[in-house]
């Protein structure tokens, strides 16, 4: 899961973008409206967390402009509590709406059921064939048992099992898994997925050579 | 429509009817004793008449020749009859013409009757009613010698008799009963207590229905007062008739709704600025903290968290001494202090005061210093310019100068600061001393505080007399200036 956050007070940029990566999302950032529309629109992310109050385009305009192009899930952050700014937001084509002071726990909730909706499912886990994932609390289940992932394995099997039945392609997946400083190799990708194979099965995920990986519903 | 007895409109409406009912009576009653007067006159004729014929019967008799002018004699005694009444009619001077008066048939009974002699005796007597008159007794006090009429009853009728005195004991009385009379001064008021009940109710609905008129723009107002008063500040009375009395109320009680409005409105943007400003170091803080306790971590990331804290416990600190400062200049009533003080002086203390900042940015700082003296309160203005000269300090390139200079223009006082800043744009100039503003639209602190520095700077100028001024170009650099009315040079 890939993430941009704009917010233009460093510290707060800072501590939010440090929180997500410890939930195990990869995550961007950007301090101002301009950049941040700039970011949303070249790279898909699986969520844009936004202020409101930017500098040079504000946080309205700024999902105005990305609606154009995208449906990219936005959750609006803003210190403004006023009703009509909530509406504002939520009218211009936010997806959810947080007001200043947030509880972290409520943001990472807010933006898992806002990736959840947005590949279209409604619950919390997603069971294929005899596995069990829980995107809540991000633990995956093989037959009633736990099976130990680490956040990189975890974070590309609920991509995957997000599109289950879908060819995912190697770019996408490296898009969505790692940020933009990361300078990791494209074949760790290749590590990661044969570490999930020794884990839950080698049929669980089923190579297109050439194009992708896929796991079948 | 309420009638209640307290309100305007039903107390106009009572004054107003019961002040008619009392004039309409008045004239209907004057009216009426007008004609009543006027039929007894006609009365009191008929039985002068009748009393002339009676008395010329009794002193000349029937075969005593009429008298002929220049009789007169002063020797001879003086007659009975004063030469100034007219003489007694020539025709009718029989008992049988006074009898036939008494005895002309109609709803009327007329009667008379004389007495004379010592013992009284009826010398003459007519008309069905004679037979219940006394002989009248003459009043000392009365000239007698003048008939006197007078309304009385007799048998339980309305009477007009007339009674007349003469020498030696005479005494005449003629009257006649009212009938007709009696019946047209009762039609009379029949018709005036029904006219005037006409022209009362005319006249009280016709008040009323101008009252209710003359009254609705209250009510108009009552209304929308009532809805303001319950909280929707944007209602305005309806002004239809700007020119009248109530319309004057109407605009200037709407003026004061929208002074009102407009107050409540900037305390309550002020409020959400506020608590906005305070939003971000407070989300800072929790999710810092939140973040850090969330797992355990190594020194280096408690410090920077701790780190980060502190940065928002400053603008926060910051944020609510502005506010303070904010709140203690606009409850300050009256002038500020007024000691004679130099704008001079006061740019010198504060250019001291941020030369070591300038300097580490390599920032020159030029001052060109006259006298400039001025009322005020020195500290206040120390604070005014120490925020503009560190506003162009933070704002001015590494290795650029600042110009401060002070003096005195067209009787006022000035001090102003000039840098090579980046300049302001001009859409910003109009707002740029309103509290929270700030001409980026981030709270980055690299940029500064909460937009309420020269916010407070333009409280100061205004509680002083004086204002800011501000004239910036873009790539060009920023002249701020705080002007004060001058002290005046005799004082």
């Amino acid at each position: 899961m890939r993430l941009l956050v704009v917010e233009d007070e460093p510290d707060l940029l800072n501590t939010i973008a440090r929180a997500l990566r410890e939930e195990g999302y990869a995550v961007d950032t950007a301090e101002d409206g301009e950049e941040g529309l700039f970011k949303a629109r070249e790279c898909d992310y699986d969520a844009v967390v936004l202020d409101v109050m930017l500098p040079v385009m504000n946080g309205f305009d700024v999902v105005k402009k990305l609606r154009e192009t995208k449906k990219t899930p936005v959750l609006m952050l803003t210190a403004r509590g006023r009703i009509n700014d909530r509406i504002t937001g939520l009218d211009a084509g936010a997806d959810d709406y947080l007001p200043k002071p947030f509880d972290l726990n409520e943001l990472f909730a807010r933006l898992r059921a806002l990736i959840r909706r947005s590949a279209g499912d409604a619950s919390n886990t997603i069971t294929i064939k005899d596995v069990v994932i829980d995107v809540a609390a991000r633990t995956v289940k093989q037959n009633g048992k736990l099976v130990d992932l680490t956040a990189r394995e975890y974070s590309l099997l609920e991509h995957m099992a997000l599109r289950r039945g879908k060819l995912v392609t190697r770019t996408e997946l490296y898009d969505h898994l790692f940020d933009e400083n990361d300078t990791s190799l494209s074949n760790l990708l290749d590590v990661h997925v044969s570490n999930l194979r020794k884990k839950l099965g080698h049929e669980f995920i089923t190579t297109r050579r050439g194009h992708g990986y896929c796991i079948e519903a | 429509m309420t009638l209640a007895p307290h309100s305007i409109r039903w107390r106009m409406q009572l004054w107003h009817g019961a002040l008619l009912a009392i004039v309409l009576a008045a004239f209907a009653i004057t009216a009426w004793r007008f004609a009543w007067a006027d039929q007894m006159r006609r009365v009191d004729a008929e039985l002068q008449q009748q009393i002339q014929t009676m008395l010329g019967m009794m002193h000349n008799g029937p075969e005593r020749p009429p008298r002929r002018p220049g009789q007169d004699n002063p020797f001879l005694p003086p007659p009975l009859f004063d030469d100034d009444r007219p003489p007694p009619p020539r025709g009718g001077r029989s008992p049988e013409d006074l009898q036939a008066w008494a005895d002309v048939p109609g709803p009327v009974s007329r009667f008379f009757k004389a007495w004379a002699g010592p013992e009284n005796d009826v010398v003459e007597a007519g008309g069905a009613l004679a037979m219940h008159l006394e002989r009248p007794e003459a009043d000392e006090d009365v000239d007698q010698l003048t008939p006197v009429s007078r309304n009385t009853e007799v048998l339980g009728r309305s009477v007009r008799e007339m009674v007349e005195f003469a020498p030696r004991g005479v005494a005449l009385i003629a009257g006649r009963t009212l009938e007709p009379e009696l019946n047209v001064m009762h039609a009379l008021a029949w018709k005036l207590a029904l006219a005037g009940g006409g022209v009362w109710l005319l006249a009280f609905f016709g008040g009323g229905w101008l009252t209710k008129r003359a009254l609705r723009p209250i009510k108009s107002i009552t209304t929308t007062a009532t809805r303001i008063s319950s909280g929707n500040l944007n209602e305005r009375i309806n002004v239809e008739e700007a020119d009248s009395e109530l319309g004057q109320l109407a605009s200037v009680l709407n003026d004061t709704f929208a002074r009102l409005h407009q107050s409540f409105e900037q305390q309550a943007q002020f409020t959400a600025d506020a608590a906005h400003e305070l939003r971000t170091p407070l989300s800072v803080l929790l999710s810092q903290t939140q973040l850090a306790l969330s797992r355990e971590r190594s020194p280096e990331d408690y410090r920077e968290t701790l780190e980060a804290c502190q940065r928002s416990a400053k603008r926060m600190h910051a944020l609510t001494e502005s506010l303070l400062e904010l709140a203690r200049l606009d409850g300050q009533t009256g002038a500020p202090k007024h000691e004679p003080t130099d704008l001079a002086l006061i740019a010198t203390e504060c250019i001291d005061h941020l030369r070591p900042l300038a300097e580490a940015h390599g920032i020159q700082l030029q001052s060109d210093l006259s006298p400039s003296a001025v009322r005020g309160d020195a500290g206040q203005l120390v604070q005014v310019l120490t925020n503009v000269l560190s506003n162009a300090v933070h704002h001015s390139p590494d290795g650029s100068a600042i110009r401060v200079t002070t003096g005195r223009q067209d009787g006022e006082v000035f001090a102003r600061v000039m840098d090579e800043g980046p300049g302001i744009a001009a859409e910003h100039l109009p707002h740029l001393f309103d509290r929270f503003y700030r001409a980026e639209a981030s709270r980055n602190r690299n940029t500064g505080g909460a937009g309420l520095g020269l916010a407070i700077c333009q409280t100061i100028a205004h509680a002083h007399g004086g204002r800011m001024t501000v004239e910036s170009e873009v790539g060009k650099g920023s002249t701020f200036a705080i002007v004060l009315p001058g002290m005046v040079a005799s004082a």
